[in-house]
């Protein structure tokens, strides 16, 4: 188990050194740099010098080599340095941390309602098969994964916030500043429920199929010869080996989320981290972009890790053969 | 191409022609109805997967000949007629600046529709290559692939989408080349996963034995045995690459008006305006995503079944 979790990091190292790397080469390929940016438009009319640019490229170090500046860059976000915001001049990373609960509250209540409630839909749909309440999931499912995020969203802003007003439109509390936990539940609940919605439908057919496939294998049939209840064979036997590859599945579609994130946070002014990358993108602000960019795909490598642990830990057959 | 695929299936299972045959007789003799075998046939008979292709091909061809049905220029502005709701002469309603949106409607199909199939065919390509490249070799080249395919993997798909437009700028082509360029991690690794199996496959090596380079294994003889498997998950990112661009679009990233996207046209009911009083301007371009993607599904759906033949279909 020890050798499979070191096995497992030591993979996890140059995982994060090239996602670095990539970030850094998008940032140095998306249009506009620093110097341009910080210069005041109003000087422009004097016409600046050619001069007066390559001196403050060469007091940011932009007139070294790209490798090289990529090796100061990755040394200062070691140190947890991740540069300053262009339109601000703050540093990154504290712009980003007061953003990242928000988000994180979203994408994981959206991951595990999307889950458990995949799981429980999709096996109560298996243990009827054929009925009226499996056809109708199974409609309702084609349909949740079809939709767009956005136009459900719309869809949902229309009926339930504008025509009757059962919940908030947008916002993280109602009053900006003020944090109350019930409230902060109230305005979670309908942007969270949105975005769950597709992971929902895909886990709910995963665990119907799922469930189905064991509910005929012959060692269900085992435990039913031995005279074992129903309740038993279904939630000692069955259902843990069913369910154990939605784990892996549901940490996979982690990444969607995140990006799915991004438009409902757009949409119902959620202040999480994709509000603040879509204002950064629009306003050209880079060193925010990246910050953000990094720290999700940081977030969502050590989710896999830590999938991938749980998984040893529940299978066996993982950690021992290979 | 569905017959020749049903031939590649079946040529790349261990069990001989003679005893194919003799099982198809033992089959015929035991059913009352003959069961036709090719998989276009199989997928004939695949209801739901009809009813997708059926709507599909309505919406492709209404976007090929939207010039012959639009009833005017999708981009044309009169503003004498802003704002206003369906009726018998404007049948969706008009736009901000009185354009009408059935005409954008149209037209927005032929941008999208473009977007996902052309996205991706390119997904679709680099995915195989990759992937039988990856089995077959195996080793480290197989290694690094993999990892560098958990790499593309780690990025929120959106946001790098939304980066790599950023960078390239947001132009039809563009765009298509970043979702296409993006998108094909899925198929590496189902592709492996086949290219594992076929390659210590009984007529593998035999070719072997023949005297076949790998490059002639690889690409005659491998990658006809996954070229099923590769045609039921582009089918199926075709839905994914409407989605992302249609969401990239939303959120005014990607293709920029006047031209009409179906995803573009929605970005006006971020307005709260129009979102309430305006419904003609959203409901209709979101109705055509969801069916579009729900018709590419079932089309989807219908070739894997169509193509395995341990699957009913009736």
């Amino acid at each position: 188990m020890t050798k499979y979790i070191i096995r497992r990091f030591l993979v996890f190292i140059p995982m994060l050194l090239a996602i670095s790397a990539i970030t850094y080469v998008m940032m140095v390929l998306l249009p506009g740099d620093p110097v341009t940016a910080l210069i005041d438009p109003f000087s422009m009319q004097e016409g600046i010098s050619q001069e007066y640019i390559d001196k403050q490229k060469e007091r940011y170090g932009l007139n070294k080599p790209i490798p090289v500046r990529y090796v100061i860059w990755l040394g200062q976000l070691a140190r947890g340095n991740f540069g300053y915001s262009f339109m601000t001049g703050l540093p990154v990373i504290e712009m980003i941390v007061g953003r990242l609960i928000p988000t994180l509250q979203l994408t994981f209540t959206a991951l595990i309602l999307g889950t458990v409630g995949g799981i429980v839909l999709g096996v109560v749909a298996a243990l009827r098969q054929y009925s009226y309440y499996d056809y109708f999931l199974s409609f309702i499912s084609l349909i949740g994964i079809a939709i767009p995020t956005f136009f459900l969203a719309l869809i949902a802003l229309f009926l339930v916030v504008l025509k009757v007003p059962l919940f908030p439109s947008h916002g993280w509390t109602s009053e900006l500043g003020v944090y109350n936990l019930w409230d902060n539940i109230y305005h979670l609940m309908l942007p969270a429920f949105i975005l769950s919605i597709e992971l929902l439908a895909t886990s709910t057919r995963f665990a119907r199929t799922a469930m189905l496939e064991v509910m005929s294998s012959d060692y269900v049939t085992t435990a039913r010869a031995k005279g074992l209840s129903e309740f038993w064979v279904i939630g000692r036997h069955a259902f843990r080996n069913a369910l154990l590859p939605l784990i892996t599945i549901s940490t996979m579609r982690l990444p969607i989320l995140f990006g799915g994130a991004l438009v409902i946070e757009q949409m119902f002014a959620w202040p999480g981290m994709g509000l603040f990358a879509v204002r950064a993108m629009v306003n050209a602000d880079y060193p925010v972009l990246m910050g953000v960019a990094f720290i999700t795909a940081l977030i969502v490598l050590v989710s896999n890790l830590l999938a991938d642990i749980l998984y040893a830990v529940v299978d066996p057959r993982i950690r021992t053969g290979d | 191409m569905a017959e020749s695929d049903s031939a590649q299936v079946s040529g790349t299972g261990a069990i001989e022609p003679d005893d194919n045959s003799k099982q198809s007789e033992l089959a015929q003799s035991l059913t009352v109805k003959r069961t036709s075998t090719t998989a276009w046939a199989r997928f004939r008979r695949h209801k739901l997967a009809m009813s997708g292709f059926a709507l599909l091909s309505a919406y492709l061809l209404s976007a090929v000949f939207a010039p012959l049905i639009a009833p005017q220029d999708p981009n044309f502005i009169d503003l004498n007629i802003i704002k206003q709701p369906p009726s018998t002469e404007h049948w969706l309603g008009t736009d901000r600046v009185g354009r009408d949106v059935f005409a954008r409607l149209l037209y927005a199909g032929r941008v999208s529709l473009t977007v996902g199939v052309a996205a991706a065919a390119i997904s679709a390509a680099i995915g195989t290559v990759m992937g039988v490249v990856s089995g077959y070799i195996g080793g480290w080249t197989d290694d690094l692939l993999q990892r560098f395919t958990e790499i593309i993997m780690t990025f929120p798909s959106l946001f790098a989408v939304i980066i790599l437009v950023g960078i390239t700028g947001p132009s039809v082509w563009n765009i298509i080349f970043v979702l296409g360029g993006l998108g094909w991690t899925g198929t590496v690794r189902l592709v492996r996963g086949q290219v594992l199996s076929l390659r210590e496959m009984d007529y593998s090596t035999a070719a072997r034995a023949l005297g076949a380079s790998d490059r002639r294994l690889m690409f005659r003889h491998i990658l006809p045995g996954v070229m099923p498997y590769v045609a039921v998950v582009a089918t199926l990112m075709v839905a994914g690459a409407i989605l992302t661009e249609a969401a990239l679009s939303f959120l005014g990233f990607g293709v920029k008006i006047p031209t009409a996207t179906w995803g573009n046209m929605m970005q006006q009911a971020q307005r709260l305006y129009v979102l309430r009083d305006m419904p003609w301007l959203w409901i209709p371009p979101g109705f055509v995503i969801t069916t579009t993607v729900i018709a590419v599904n079932f089309i989807g759906d219908g070739m894997r079944d169509a193509l395995d033949p341990r699957t009913r279909i009736d």
